[in-house]
């Protein structure tokens, strides 16, 4: 019976709890959330190590300003609000220390591929090669096609979701998945045509 | 139908968005075009491994690790906080303007208080005398405490405005 109870509690009504003082319903959002915060944010750094960096720092955010969240908003969309902003800000950190040491040699018009010294669970896995290319390839995508594409094929968002994490409009969340969709098929043309 | 238009309908066929004509539209197309056929399937075949991508668990420690940081995070903000309280701050401004003008007042009512004392703690190695006029009275002077030359002080010994007769002397306290 308690469990039944414990299972049916919202994210709403954790935050809540926790908002009025309860610790127990913060660590209940952090077990519910880690994982799926660690993958969004993997797939948007590629490094595993850093990616759990920042879902650390992003339930330190949750932790600090738990009395900011309002209610008008699902708590999944606030902690993926959170948590995206952390990453990008992560990327933009790294692509300005990239395009500095890149002109050191003078190819800062190039791509730059870094190489993964992580190569993450997918070397464990059969079928590694396949899934380090499409990890690859979300990396080399726009960000806003990254984003998309990671929210809404690998954690499979709701679009109105999407949409409010992103603060676009559900349009243009559909558009955007599907132009995300056709460059990141372009991308794996060599895998599809090798296999 | 042109194939772009088509590929750029995808996500919509896929997810029953398309009113009806165009819905058929598009699989009256892929019935003739083998081009967008197949770029259908691979589509479909990404979206499906994007899916099925493998899934990352947090390491074992992780909570402790959160905890631990927000235990910090709990000292940082009670020694901190204090001054981020508005009337805290409030209080202080006043306070530190209070004794600037106290300052200001008390050095407009009593502008002999204004000279210097001037003290250093420069070592000074050898003792020695500068003087320009043996015969006046030193205004200017540097004592050095050998013992410890932490100790040396360079003063005036007389709050009176300088004349050009003044003199410098450095005095050696040593016993």
């Amino acid at each position: 019976m308690n469990m039944q109870k414990q299972i049916t509690v919202t994210d709403e009504e954790l935050i809540a709890r926790f908002q009025a003082g309860t610790e127990v319903a913060y660590i209940e959002l952090v077990n519910r959330y880690k994982d799926r915060l660690l993958n969004f944010v993997y797939r948007f750094v590629g490094d595993r190590d850093e990616a759990e960096d920042i879902v650390q720092d992003t339930f330190l955010k949750v932790y600090k300003n738990r009395h900011a969240y309002r209610e008008v908003a699902k708590f999944s969309t606030w902690i993926y609000t959170i948590a995206g902003n952390l990453a990008r800000s992560e990327l933009r950190k790294r692509r300005r220390h990239k395009t500095f040491s890149m002109s050191q040699i003078g190819l800062e018009d190039k791509e730059y591929d870094p190489p993964d010294t992580d190569a993450g669970p997918e070397s464990h896995v059969s079928g590694q090669y396949e899934e380090a290319e499409i990890q690859r390839a979300i990396r080399q995508l726009p960000d806003q096609f990254r984003t998309i594409i990671i929210l809404r094929d690998i954690q499979e968002l709701s679009y109105e979701e999407i949409s409010k994490i992103l603060d676009i409009p559900m349009g243009t969340v559909k558009s955007r998945v599907n132009r995300a969709r056709l460059k990141m098929q372009d991308l794996l043309k060599h895998l599809k045509e090798n296999g | 139908m042109q194939c772009q238009l088509v590929l750029d309908k995808y996500t919509a066929y896929c997810d029953y968005d398309l009113t009806v004509t165009e819905h058929s539209a598009i699989e009256n197309h892929l019935m003739e075009c083998q081009g967008c056929r197949e770029a259908f399937e691979k589509l479909g075949s990404m979206v499906k491994k994007l899916n099925g991508l493998a899934e990352l668990q947090v390491s074992t420690d992780f909570n402790e690790r959160l905890l631990s940081k927000i235990a910090h995070l709990g000292s940082a903000e009670t020694h901190t906080v204090w001054y981020k309280i508005p009337t805290v701050r409030t209080s202080g401004y006043a306070i530190a303007a209070g004794v600037a003008l106290a300052l200001i007042f008390s050095q407009w009512m009593n502008p002999s208080t204004t000279n210097p004392t001037l003290q250093t703690n420069s070592s000074l190695p050898v003792a020695g005398e500068i003087s320009n006029n043996p015969t006046s009275q030193p205004v200017l002077a540097a004592t050095d405490d050998s013992s410890s030359t932490l100790n040396d002080t360079l003063k005036m010994t007389e709050p009176t405005p300088n004349f050009p007769g003044q003199q410098l002397r450095l005095v050696n306290q040593t016993p």
